[in-house]
């Protein structure tokens, strides 16, 4: 058996006529930080909720620690999952006190997960008082208890500010370094692309490719070109060995290649075929694009 | 089984409408009993005594707790659809509780509001024994106060399983209120009753359990208007444990089925 904190094997789930999830297999390794990455709808809430036994699969099996799936190893999981959930008329301290009871621990990780959340100050106040944010950082804060060796994230920087996502992202990579794994699902490719090591990418229910992020969500360069003769140097460049695609912007030619090329190989190639570029640069190609690529 | 207690505990231990509701049970329910049975006593005369002694007392008792089990079945109810609505059932099972320590949990609170509405009952029969009978009598029909748990049981574990089902507070309390208190059960008896024949209305859910507790010399008055001879009381005492049974397993299906 390999290192591997979860395994999924074919689960499928369907909700009346829809299919949630159809035969979803990938593993995620000790000591990731693996994102699940999808648009809205795609399943990976459904997903967790599974793994959580919150949800029933029709199909499909899963393993924790590489044993069957059994509640007291959900104790070694601080999990937040789509929606903070809490009894609203009870404050912080008041529902972690829960928390920790059901987990089995005592109450003494309370002050600092909610140290840690930025929540302290209001530890005293009603949840029902609380923001959406605040909510937010109480379900990490309430994750947090009992120093779980894993960390199951769904949509974690929902509804918090630009400080706060920051904060949750510097929360996350230093849970990692501390050799906890992290599982979060996420419709923010940013995201998972900034903190993730690992990520599965989930489109209406199928998987369409999980592994490495720096292999999946590889950046290839776009170089953009223009000059006076746009149609003669779109027909130079589409006959050159190495370009993969050609594509006409206004007055601007996107070339993508197969392999490395720089902008100088293109200036200079260009100018053999006898044409002098007005406009040469390097774009990265957006994350964005990437997704929407990968999930049409 | 200290540990699901003690997490039930600590969620309603500070939540001021399980309080209120208990409080409402537990202390206007006996006074109100005894002055009642007290005017009985002193207006009915001779009458009276056929409600007003034990064993009569504790029947009386039971049909009088059968009316405010109302209150604790609302309470039942709202504990378990607050856990829906606050989407916490979802978080305890998130949490490391496996579906069936939840409904354990929730079995266990079921079960202790139900010693509590006998106790209740209890200490009602009991002063109102004091002020108008002998409590040398008190043993006279005193297996009636289990029967009154058992009632209180099917009350409170149909609550469970209504709560279970119907998941929103108000319908849910609502369906019961029809059934109990607005006196759906009562007319589904009395056409049953009518057209069905014989007894089949007194096996409705909650109305067998009431059989059990029945009101004092009822049997006799019945036997003597429509000459049929009432139903050996273990036939209800079955039925009640039948019911109490079937809530409760069903309840269970739910939660170990259900996606919550």
């Amino acid at each position: 058996m390999e290192n591997n904190v979860l395994s999924l094997h074919q689960i499928s789930k369907k909700y009346g006529a829809v299919q949630a999830l159809a035969g979803v297999s990938f593993d995620v390794p000790s000591g990731s930080v693996f994102g699940i990455l999808g648009p809205n709808g795609s399943g990976k809430t459904t997903l967790l909720g599974i793994i959580m036994d919150v949800l029933k699969a029709d199909q499909g099996t899963y393993s924790w620690f590489n044993e069957q799936p059994h509640s007291s190893l959900r104790k070694r999981i601080g999990t937040l999952l789509e929606t903070p959930n809490f009894y609203h008329y009870y404050t912080a301290v008041q529902n972690l006190e829960i928390t920790a009871a059901i987990k089995g621990h005592g109450k003494q990780d309370i002050d600092g997960a909610l140290q840690m959340t930025g929540l302290y100050e209001r530890r005293h106040s009603k949840f029902s008082t609380y923001s959406l944010g605040m909510k937010q950082r109480l379900a990490i804060a309430a994750a947090l208890l009992g120093d779980p060796q894993i960390l199951l994230f769904d949509e974690p920087t929902n509804g918090l500010d630009p400080a706060g996502i920051a904060e949750i992202r510097d929360l996350i990579r230093k849970l990692n370094q501390l050799g906890k794994t992290v599982i979060m699902a996420s419709h923010l490719l940013d995201e998972v692309e900034k903190v993730c090591t690992h990520v599965a990418i989930l489109k209406k229910g199928n998987l369409l490719t999980a592994g490495l992020v720096n292999t999946v969500l590889s950046n290839e360069d776009i170089i953009e070109v223009s000059t006076d003769d746009l149609a003669k140097l779109e027909s130079v460049l589409t006959a050159w060995p190495g370009v993969k695609s050609v594509q006409r912007f206004h007055t601007i030619l996107q070339v993508t290649f197969e392999g490395e090329f720089t902008t100088g190989q293109v200036n200079q190639y260009c100018f053999e075929q006898g044409i002098v570029l007005s406009h040469l640069s390097i774009k990265k190609k957006s994350l964005e694009a990437k997704f929407i690529e990968l999930t049409n | 089984m200290f540990n699901l207690l003690y997490v039930e505990w600590l969620k309603v231990k500070k939540y001021k409408a399980f309080w209120i509701i208990l409080g409402i049970f537990a202390v206007p329910f006996p006074i109100i009993f005894m002055e009642i049975m007290k005017k009985i006593d002193e207006k009915a005369g001779v009458v009276g005594v056929m409600f007003t002694a034990f064993p009569s007392i504790w029947q009386m008792s039971g049909f009088w707790s059968s009316i405010n089990l109302v209150l604790l079945a609302m309470l039942v109810i709202l504990m378990i659809t607050n856990e829906n609505t606050y989407r916490t059932i979802r978080q305890n099972i998130i949490d490391g509780w496996s579906r069936e320590q939840f409904f354990t949990a929730k079995l266990l609170q079921v079960i202790m509001l139900s010693v509590l509405a006998t106790i209740v009952a209890t200490i009602a029969g009991i002063i109102t024994g004091v002020a108008l009978d002998d409590m040398h009598n008190a043993s006279k029909g005193s297996y009636f106060i289990f029967y009154i748990f058992l009632q209180s049981l099917c009350y409170l574990s149909a609550a469970l399983f209504i709560g279970l089902y119907v998941k929103r507070a108000a319908l849910a309390i609502a369906i019961y209120f029809m059934y109990v208190v607005i006196g759906g059960e009562f007319l589904l008896q009395f056409v049953m009753n009518k057209y069905l024949g014989g007894y089949v209305g007194n096996f409705l859910p909650l109305q067998a359990s009431d059989e059990l507790v029945p009101f004092p010399n009822m049997d006799k008055l019945s036997k003597e208007v429509t000459g049929k001879a009432p139903l050996d009381p273990s036939i209800y005492l079955i039925a009640t444990l039948v019911y109490i049974g079937l809530f409760i397993f069903l309840s269970y299906r739910k939660m170990k089925k259900a996606d919550l």
